[in-house]
């Protein structure tokens, strides 16, 4: 079951995810989504989870580790600091925090096919995750929404992704026609944090 | 800043820390007025407190000394003793004592107490001894009669001094806040002065909206009008009328709103401005936070020195950035103890000379003209120009005809040097020729100036002209590689346009001129290891920076202007940004990093010196160009390095170097290599290190990694292939061919 974005009752943990005012058109796609029967599952003891978008890959986070979701905005560049994971710095809520792509991170390179510009419908954010000393900014292209699922649905990732995706997916949530590439948490935030130095 | 302590002992140090510093204080009034019972009282006060607070905590050490120190106050109140300068001392060490327990960590207390248990009692005898001499016969009071008042009192007062924290002249009401908390709450004002600047664009939307409406109703008017001429029937006039009415009305609503939201808005920012300027200023303490114990010092100089001199200080209140505070003791600490040691002359000579046998050095601060200015003066000897000028001949610093020659500024500018002092012998406080110097760069690092002056026979004044704040500085905003950054004005030289024409070029230098002076260019991006911004302008924007013997023009992409910022500190997690020192939002939230100049300086030293600086026409071709196969080689010997960037070059090969590990990764990360070539025994990082991280690296894994080192053995080898290096070389290899057959084998020959 997808919950509507304003009615989350985790809204406590992650306050500040809509605090933003939303773009054009956003309302009206996510009204067109909502309009179509929700598919039939049990909510019981489901893990919530933050699904968003990167280049044709969607990935999905737990929600808890989600602190603050803004409007993409200026990322500068650290001089000397070109190559890597790191990215540079962007402004969230008055905090300029490291801000690092998940992109070079995960080995996306690959361009979103049939997504951005032709769909019309794609609003890039900066996703805000961690707490206090420990966080970590991202660009993402596109927030799908906060989904629940039970461990149970998750299917494993294919062999041939080990290489790349795998070091840092726990399994693939298909939900859809889209597939989505479970992050486990511990490991990104520690890749993270060695890409900082 | 820490948040207040929550266990008793936490709250015993932090009143013995108070209490502490206020017996300091007071001892040295005492010592200048010795039957002054209200000071006496003062000190009987706090050694009681003291003693009941270490009672509660049950520190029975502490107890005996702290009551050893009121039995000598409760004496010489009355006048069983006079208190004198031995006397003093002893009482001062025995507080020095007690303060250093205050600073123990608290849960080594035990511990401390335990091994500094003969230094408590050496000191406690010292007190009673003083007590006990025969001109004293104190009726020392026995524990019984004192014991049961003790405990309420010293709790009553202990929770006093918890709120009174700083013994001085200020007694606003303090409250400790977590530094990290402050900075965000600054952060947040900051962003809300951002935020209030769109309610303004906003208004201008509807600014827009209200002339629309007017032209609806004079469209409405002409119809009207029209209408009347064709002597229409009254139904549509009627209609007409009304919708003139209903246009005036809502066009009347409009404007009020309007009004209202800008009378609004400009509320709004100038409330948000002023609790911005608000938060900045709780960076703010006074000076008497960052002065206490230099009384003391003074003091304790002109006694080892055999010399009398107090301080007197004004401006207590006088708020300054705590940053610049901390900064500021050592050089203040240095030139007063420069004032006893050099200026202040021995008693019988500053009779002789018909001055008071007490010398008085000043310290005062205040704020003038947006600067913290902080004067220090002695009334000593001052400084002879004859007796300068003869040293700096004796020393050789400059021929007797220059020195004659000198005005009095100049000659005192020496002063600064580095190893000059006019001291004969050095002394453990002064006369090493080394304070002065560290006392000028520290007072320029922070953006302020110096100035010394002397008058023979009257004193030395030494002003200091500070920044009020490191947190909001001037800076010059520019745009390189497409993006802002920020030189602090304070580094800046100057600022100028060049055409094509201006430019000259020497050797593939290119340099322009300035007066009679040649300064060189360098295109900032370059330094940056940035990527040359996207359009190519026909004039250059130059910021120039350095010092007398280096300096260099700037090329930036533009320059955007000068204002006011705050400072943010970058992320910890992020290490040394070489070339940054901080960061900074500009008006609409964007981020702009501030320039690091002496470091720039440094990269640009470097990026001559390794021959890396491209001319500014061919810049942009340089980086992506080349047709040669590019090689980084990482070593700290000048001899390895260049041995093998001659052989490598000899191939073809295009040949960068780095100096250590460090600067090998950083470089590696900018550089586009085909190939990196590096020692293993480097300070800083490691080849090994460097490997590894190289080889952790998504990007930079599949760059293929030589190491050349001495070690020859197995284990070495086996390490270093380990660690990720496609290729193992012993070093002494490269005089064959070895080292060449190598590399082509790993990335092929020079010509891509």
């Amino acid at each position: 079951v997808k919950h509507s974005p304003g009615t989350d009752h985790r809204a406590d943990t992650t306050p500040q995810i809509y605090d933003q005012p939303l773009p054009a058109g956003y309302a009206e796609s996510n009204a067109e989504f909502y309009a179509q029967p929700a598919p039939d599952r049990e909510v019981a003891d489901a893990t919530p989870l933050f699904i968003f978008r990167i280049g044709p890959e969607w990935l999905g986070l737990a929600t808890g580790m989600i602190d603050a979701v803004t409007g993409l905005s200026a990322i500068h560049r650290l001089p000397h600091r070109q190559v890597g994971v790191l990215h540079g710095l962007a402004n969230i809520h008055g905090r300029l925090e490291p801000c690092v792509s998940l992109a070079a991170l995960l080995g996306i390179t690959a361009q979103a096919r049939g997504y951005g510009a032709g769909r019309g419908h794609a609003y890039p954010r900066l996703v805000r995750i961690g707490k206090e000393q420990e966080r970590f900014a991202f660009p993402v292209e596109e927030v799908l929404g906060i989904y629940r699922y039970k461990p149970a649905e998750l299917i494993d990732v294919p062999a041939t992704l080990a290489l790349t995706l795998a070091r840092y997916s726990r399994g693939i949530l298909p939900l859809g026609d889209k597939r989505v590439g479970c992050l486990d948490e511990s490991l990104l935030f520690n890749a993270l944090a060695r890409s900082l130095a | 800043m820490s948040s207040a302590p929550d266990s008793l002992l936490g709250l015993f140090q932090v009143e013995a820390g108070s209490q502490t510093a206020l017996l300091n204080q007071r001892l040295l009034d005492l010592e200048r007025t010795p039957q002054d019972s209200t000071v006496i009282e003062a000190l009987m006060r706090a050694a009681h407190s003291l003693k009941g607070a270490a009672r509660i905590v049950g520190l029975a050490t502490a107890v005996e000394l702290t009551h050893a120190m009121e039995d000598y106050f409760v004496a010489a109140q009355r006048r069983n003793i006079t208190p004198n300068r031995e006397h003093i001392d002893a009482l001062l060490s025995s507080a020095d004592t007690l303060a250093h327990l205050a600073r123990v960590p608290e849960g080594e207390i035990n511990h401390w107490l335990e091994s500094h248990k003969t230094e408590f009692k050496e000191r406690s005898s010292a007190l009673r001894t003083l007590c006990s001499r025969p001109e004293a016969t104190p009726r020392i009071p026995s524990e019984d009669e004192r014991t049961t008042p003790d405990l309420t009192q010293a709790a009553q007062s202990s929770k006093l001094t918890l709120v009174q924290n700083t013994p001085t002249e200020i007694d606003e009401r303090m409250v400790r806040i977590d530094a990290a908390k402050l900075e965000r709450l600054i952060a947040l004002a900051g962003e809300m002065v951002v935020e209030s600047r769109g309610l303004s664009s906003f208004i201008s939307a509807l600014s827009r909206l209200k002339r629309q409406q007017t032209e609806l109703h004079r469209a409405l008017d002409s119809l009207h009008n029209a209408v009347l001429e064709k002597q229409s029937d009254g139904h549509v006039e009627a209609i007409l009328q009304q919708l003139q009415r209903k246009a005036t009305v809502s066009r009347a609503h409009l404007s009020a709103q309007l009004i209202g939201l800008d009378d609004y808005e400009r509320r709004h920012a100038a409330l948000f401005r002023q609790l911005y300027k608000e938060a900045t200023t709780t960076r703010m303490s006074p000076l008497a936070e960052g002065v206490q114990g230099f009384d003391r010092i003074v003091r304790d100089v002109a006694c080892s020195s055999g010399k009398k001199a107090r301080l007197e200080i004004t401006g207590l209140a006088t708020p300054v950035d705590r940053d610049i505070l901390e900064k500021l003791r050592g050089p203040l600490n240095q030139l007063l103890c420069n004032a006893v040691v050099h200026g202040i002359e021995p008693p019988q000579q500053r009779l002789a000379a018909g001055k008071p046998e007490e010398g008085m050095v000043q310290l005062a601060a205040r704020h003038h003209f947006g600067m913290l200015q902080v004067r220090v003066s002695d009334d000593g000897q001052g400084i002879d120009l004859g007796i300068l000028r003869q040293e700096l001949v004796d020393k050789q610093f400059t021929t007797a005809d220059m020195a004659a020659r000198m005005t009095e500024e100049e000659l005192l500018e020496f002063l600064y040097l580095p190893g000059f002092t006019m001291k004969k012998q050095a002394t453990e406080t002064a006369g090493r020729g080394v304070g002065l110097n560290i006392v000028a760069n520290t007072v320029r690092a922070v953006g302020g100036s110096i100035k010394i002056t002397s008058e023979p026979g009257q004193g030395m004044h030494f002003q200091l002209q500070l920044p009020l704040t490191l947190s909001v500085i001037r800076g010059l905003f520019v745009q390189i590689a497409g993006e802002p950054y920020v030189f602090p004005l304070t580094r800046i030289e100057s600022t100028l346009t060049l055409g094509k024409a201006d430019i000259f070029s020497l050797q593939g230098r290119d340099y322009f001129t300035l007066g009679r002076e040649t300064v060189g260019l360098v295109a900032a991006y370059q330094v940056l290891g940035l990527p040359p911004p996207p359009e190519n302008q026909a004039q250059l924007s130059v910021v120039v920076l350095g010092d007398r013997r280096n300096r260099f023009g700037i090329v930036v992409d533009r320059i955007l202007g000068e204002r006011s910022l705050l400072v943010q500190p970058l992320d910890m997690r992020l290490g040394k940004v070489r070339d940054v020192s901080a960061a900074t939002l500009m008006d609409d939230g964007t981020p702009a990093l501030i320039v690091d100049v002496d470091d720039l300086v440094r990269s640009i030293d470097n990026l001559v010196a390794s021959g890396r600086l491209t001319p500014m026409e061919r810049a942009d071709g340089a980086r992506t160009s080349g047709g040669h196969k590019r090689i980084l080689v990482v070593d700290d010997s000048f001899t390895v390095r260049e041995v093998e960037r001659k052989l490598l070059e000899a191939a073809g090969y295009q040949v960068e170097v780095a100096v250590d590990g460090m600067e090998g990764w950083n470089a590696v990360r900018t550089g586009n290599y085909d190939l990196v070539i590096s020692d293993v025994d480097m300070p800083r990082l490691t080849g090994i290190e460097l490997v590894t991280l190289i080889k952790q690296n998504p990007v930079l894994r599949s760059l293929p990694i030589m190491i050349v080192s001495y070690k020859d053995r197995e284990e070495d080898r086996r390490q270093g292939l380990e660690a990720g290096a496609d290729y193992y070389l012993t070093k002494g290899s490269f005089h064959d061919e070895t080292l060449l057959e190598a590399v082509v084998d790993l990335i092929g020959e020079a010509r891509r």
